[in-house]
């Protein structure tokens, strides 16, 4: 199930969700993985405490109580990244208060209330990983081309020079397209052909 | 059946409320917890400030000894690589921050205008790179001012600021003389003390 959110559901790639920080702050790895982080657990405490109350909290009062429970804890992920990612704090910028908000956060702890408990972080856990990993990768895509550095670290001695437009917003949607567009492709060639396989 | 609704309600908003509750106490302790990191990343971001005018320092330290007239702080690079000097001056429509780097060697590096008590008007016209640059790579300024110094013209309009700019650039090498004289005078007390052990 969590194999199946991270690829063939992923939020991003798939679902067409969460754009904002997938273009605006993924010009480093570190970035990435801080803000991929944080949204898991915002994600995962939410979806307990939604269960924990689910038979407390009214139906129609549900939204606003996740957005509650949401904001406490991007509050803590916030001072957290403050107190040791300072740098890390500065750059994301709004960004990790906007977690509380996610589209993807949002609409995936609401399932959590209508589920067992176990399918509900399971879908989280798929779903908040799947965020991550494109994340991380267009952080690699973007910080490799577009800096010659991983993680802060020079590694591209010679060679092309880096591009600095894969840093700047235009870049950052020219790599997502360039995501998508594989997805697409990969899905198409080979979900055709596991599923011959599976009338043959 | 209505009171049952509204029971529920009152149930779910009680349930909030406490939430947000159990949610800011959570909050305040972490932030009562995490307060001496706070503090120290205060205390790291701003010895990385100077580095904006000499960034071949690594960390710099303030300097407690003597500060020569006009000079608010002076930060030197641990790693030995000069000194950051922070000057306020005043002038006619207000008071101007400059920064002055001066590396190991007694120049310049470079010059920053941290901030101006006023934003309109001419005198605003120093905060450009070109007339800031001209004092990159000096290791001396010998005129009284800048309108007797041939080398180094005002920015049109703005001929006060100019000369307040000048007039740093000027403190921060003397300031730097300060520096190195007690660098030059504990040393001698060093050796003077390791001679008076010896015999």
């Amino acid at each position: 199930m969590v194999g199946k959110k991270i690829l063939q559901e992923n939020p991003v790639l798939v679902s067409i969700a969460g754009l904002c920080p997938a273009v605006a702050i993924t010009t480093t790895v570190a970035n990435s993985l801080v803000l991929g982080v944080g949204t898991i657990f915002v994600m995962l405490l939410t979806i307990l405490l939604s269960y924990l109350l689910r038979n407390i909290i009214a139906d129609q009062f549900a939204t606003g109580f996740h957005i509650i429970a949401a904001a406490g804890f991007t509050t803590v992920v916030q001072l957290v990244v403050d107190a040791y990612f300072p740098e890390v704090s500065a750059s994301l910028g709004i960004f990790i208060a906007l977690i509380a908000v996610n589209c993807i956060v949002i609409e995936n702890v609401g399932f959590a209330r209508k589920k067992i408990l176990s399918d509900a972080l399971k879908n989280g856990l798929g779903i908040g990983l799947g965020f991550m990993l494109v994340l991380l990768i267009m952080g690699a895509i973007r910080e490799i081309g577009g800096a010659g550095t991983f993680l802060g670290y020079k590694i591209l001695e010679s060679g092309p020079a880096p591009n600095s437009l894969l840093m700047l917003v235009p870049g950052g949607l020219l790599v997502l397209s360039a995501l998508c567009a594989f997805t697409r492709w990969f899905h198409l060639r080979f979900g055709k052909a596991r599923k011959g396989a599976l009338h043959s | 059946m209505k009171n049952i609704a509204l029971n529920n309600k009152m149930k779910s908003l009680i349930a909030m409320f406490l939430v947000l509750v159990t949610m800011a106490g959570v909050v305040y302790g972490l932030n009562w917890l995490l307060s001496d990191q706070f503090q120290q990343n205060a205390i790291e971001a701003e010895r990385k400030i100077p580095r904006m005018v000499l960034p071949e320092g690594n960390y710099f330290d303030l300097y407690d000894g003597n500060l020569v007239e006009n000079v608010s702080a002076c930060y030197v690079a641990s790693n030995g690589a000069g000194i950051a000097v922070v000057v306020d001056q005043k002038i006619s429509h207000g008071g101007i921050q400059i920064m002055v780097g001066v590396n190991n060697e007694g120049q310049i590096t470079t010059v920053a205008i941290l901030s101006q008590d006023y934003t309109k008007g001419n005198d605003a016209g120093i905060n450009n790179s070109e007339y800031l640059s001209v004092y990159i790579g000096r290791t001396l300024l010998t005129a009284s001012n800048i309108s007797a110094d041939y080398e180094i013209n005002p920015v049109p309009g703005a001929e006060e600021a100019s000369d307040a700019v000048y007039q740093a650039v000027k403190i921060a090498f003397l300031q730097q003389a300060v520096i190195e004289n007690a660098i030059e005078a504990e040393n001698k007390k060093a050796a003077e003390d390791a001679e008076d052990g010896g015999n």
